[in-house]
């Protein structure tokens, strides 16, 4: 039986657009309930799972490996289908565990995952004679097994063309020419997938373990396929000549880092501030409908305040997801990572690193999720701990409360640079250089990558689409408010409980009597050599929430409000802190890892409790020996 | 159509990959690193007997770009300097002449070095 399926949606010069290969009509047919994505890293794998499944996935780890398991429902009409997106890989050698992870699936020895009943394989026909070597080995598994080649577009505008018919002659499977950005000969894989499948023979197909061997399989299957290469479109290289030159290359580099470093504070700092202003009114309109009391108080304060503390991050994370977004559709991302490169060797990372770590100094949300697209894992990781020490903006309400209480406003060099700016430029610097100081420790200690040079793959540049950026902020808006947020809510719940008992006479104590209180009582011999008392110590406490929530603390157990009576607040402190204690506080906050948020999200990247512990434990350790040395060493000299 | 170019690759002298010049292509010989890496290089394409091109160098000098199966690939000189290449010694001299030629020379090099003829070079 060879039949052609499918021809429509685009036109390449080859014909059809779906083949299907010789197999066994007499086997039984058989329905299919799970199916398999695999591929090779970068050949649109993930975009064609997100497109198949319009993002109905749940995201998972396997077990025993920090390898993320995704699984989606396969969209449209018909019985339910379990799509589970393999991790990306070059061959089913198990080399790494991405690979076991693949193999393990595929051949159903994966603890709580039955066998998949087919294979969607995903491969990039702009770079057939490289992808090509993975077919051998997945088809001849011998489960039904669809070979999607992906970026059709591309392939047939730059002029390449190959004979499908012929190429599912050779593999014994159907091909179809797809691509999942354009969402064109999608509908070939529902085709496939609602069809009744044979148990055909596998076709014979050489599985050598030698690359060479193997490519040179794939080469002579190109050459019976007539396979006919794209050419490269000369607008990349042009552009290159421009992005990538000696002198234009890293202005342009500098302008763009520059624009949206300059967006995401100009716009997304009072996007959030607007945001967080509207759903504190919101709040405020709600309240006549609660009955007063405890309730309201539990609603009010405790789940609306958590709930607002996570949403109050969504302007700035998708503002920049949408930059993000368009650098790395467009191309350009790749060419500032190759720029970046060379300075961020120096601390044992790579280029990659560049704007995630850039990106931090808005908020380590984004900038954490946005770690993906680094693929040496240590290298990731590495990044992942580092990127909290860079200053985010829910540092800055403490900065500058305290620097405005405790720093006289005084000309440091001239009238450009004054003390309280130096203050705050120190705090910056501070936060960058243990940031430094903690990539090379890591990179030459755990963290010290094995075995896998630097490369950057360099894609030619492309129009970024609305749908494509759409669809990822989408994504990620929804990982950070389903995993942030039940942890923050969980968290903010905990706070309202110990502010709130134990109960005095039936009501609500004062915050002198309440249990946070006595846990602030019960740290201050810890945090007293720091120059902090139960009340910093309480706003310490508090502050594992989000950084900012330090100073609605401080103005509760002060008694004022913090947004009218700023300038008391200062006054109150002084009460309160010396000036070395002031200053110990503030190196406190540049070191200390009190965000929820990102503590939840790293868990969530790492896809293990171990790395946000080890961040967790880490930051404080450095934050109090830093914060001691700072107060003792000030008081001396005070004195 | 456009006009087929025949291009008989005369084999040089061995060269690491990072000393090739600009626009430059060589036949990769072997990687003297360790299996591991070797292993790494060669999935992404670095496979010997296939043919690479020096595209060229990052602003700041390094890493360098590579094009290897039509794609381009930017490696560090610490990981190029043991990519062990051939030069091609035809190909150096078309890649001088201007853009239009260039874009034919490029299309026959990615076929060669490619699907079509990697298994058939010396």
């Amino acid at each position: 039986m060879s039949a052609i399926l499918s021809s429509g949606c685009c036109d390449t010069p080859s014909g059809p657009l779906l083949a299907i290969g010789e197999k066994d009509p007499t086997a039984s047919g058989r329905e299919i309930r799970t199916v398999a994505l695999i591929g090779p890293p970068n050949s649109g794998k993930s975009t064609l799972f997100n497109r198949l499944t319009r993002l109905r996935q749940k995201v998972g780890n396997y077990p025993g490996v920090t390898v993320e398991q995704r699984v989606g429902l396969l969209a449209g009409g018909g019985h339910k289908i379990r799509i589970v997106d393999l991790p990306g890989v070059y061959s089913l050698t198990p080399y790494s565990d991405d690979e076991r992870v693949a193999v393990d699936v595929l051949t159903g020895k994966m603890d709580g995952m039955p066998r998949p009943d087919a294979v969607l394989l995903v491969l990039d026909v702009t770079h057939l004679s490289r992808h090509l070597v993975l077919a051998a080995p997945v088809i001849a598994l011998g489960l039904p097994t669809l070979v999607l080649l992906n970026m059709a577009d591309v392939f047939a505008k730059g002029g390449g063309s190959l004979d499908v018919l012929k190429l599912a002659k050779e593999l014994g499977a159907p091909v179809a020419m797809v691509s999942a950005t354009q969402e064109t000969g999608l509908d070939a894989v529902n085709r496939f997938l609602r069809q009744e499948h044979s148990q055909g023979l596998p076709a014979l197909l050489p599985v050598l373990q030698d690359l060479p061997q193997s490519r040179k399989w794939a080469s002579q299957v190109g050459r019976r396929i007539d396979y006919r290469q794209h050419l490269p479109s000369a607008w990349s290289r042009r552009l290159d000549d421009v992005f990538l030159h000696k002198i234009w290359g890293p202005v342009i580099f500098l302008l763009v880092v520059g624009a949206v470093f300059q967006t995401v504070f100009g716009i997304g700092q009072p996007m959030s501030n607007a945001f967080q202003d509207l759903l504190t009114k919101l709040g405020q309109q709600a309240a006549p409908f609660i009955p007063a009391g405890l309730l309201r108080s539990l609603v009010l304060d405790g789940l609306w305040k958590g709930v607002s503390s996570v949403l109050v991050f969504l302007p700035q994370i998708l503002l920049l997801f949408f930059f993000i977004g368009l650098l790395e559709d467009s191309g350009y991302l790749a060419r500032a990572a190759l720029i970046a490169d060379r300075t961020m060797r120096g601390v044992g990372l790579n280029g990659k690193a560049f704007i995630p770590l850039l990106s931090a100094y808005a908020c380590a949300v984004p900038a954490i999720m946005a770690t993906r697209t680094i693929e040496n894992k240590r290298d990731r990781i590495a990044t992942i701990l580092i990127a909290p020490f860079m200053t985010c903006s829910a540092r800055l309400p403490i900065y500058t409360l305290l620097i405005a209480a405790f720093i006289p406003d005084r000309p440091v060099i001239g009238v450009f640079l004054g003390a309280r700016a130096c203050a705050m430029l120190s705090l910056y610097v501070l936060g960058f250089l243990v940031a430094i100081v903690t990539a090379k420790l890591l990179k030459s200690s755990v963290l010290k990558s094995a075995a896998s040079p630097f490369v950057l793959e360099l894609p030619e540049y492309r129009t970024p689409t609305w749908h494509s950026i759409g669809l990822r902020l989408l994504d990620r808006g929804k990982v950070f408010v389903r995993q942030a947020g039940t942890v923050i809510l969980a968290v903010s719940l905990l706070v309202w409980v110990l502010t709130n008992l134990p109960l005095h006479n039936g009501r609500v104590p004062l915050l002198e009597h309440s249990a946070i209180a006595y846990l602030g009582h019960g740290i201050e011999p810890v945090i007293r050599p720091l120059g902090f008392n139960w009340k910093i110590g309480v706003g310490l406490l508090t502050s594992v929430i989000a950084r900012e929530v330090i100073v609605g603390t401080l103005g509760t157990i002060y008694g004022v409000d913090p947004a009218t009576h700023s300038l008391t607040l200062q006054n109150a402190l002084h009460q309160d802190l010396t000036f070395a204690g002031a200053m110990a506080l503030l190196v406190f906050f540049a070191f200390a890892m009190q965000c929820t948020s990102t503590l939840a999200v790293v868990r969530r990247e790492t896809n293990s409790w171990k790395w946000p512990v080890v961040q967790f434990v880490y930051m404080t350790m450095v934050a109090y020996v830093a914060a001691l040395v700072v107060n003792q060493g000030l008081s001396m000299l005070v004195k | 159509m456009l006009p087929a170019l025949i291009v008989t690759v005369r084999e040089g002298a061995e060269a690491a990959l990072v000393d090739l010049e600009r626009g430059e292509t060589g036949t990769i010989q072997r990687i003297s690193l360790p299996a591991a890496e070797q292993q790494f290089l060669m999935r992404i394409g670095f496979v010997p007997g296939v043919q690479v091109r020096f595209s060229r160098r990052a602003p700041l000098g390094d890493p360098s770009v590579y094009s290897v199966d039509g794609t381009e690939i930017a490696l560090r000189a610490e990981t190029a300097r043991h990519i062990m290449v051939q030069r091609d010694l035809v190909q150096r001299d078309l890649v001088q002449r201007d853009l239009v030629q260039r874009d034919l020379v490029q299309r026959d090099v990615v076929q060669r070095g490619g699907v079509a003829a990697a298994g058939d070079l010396p």
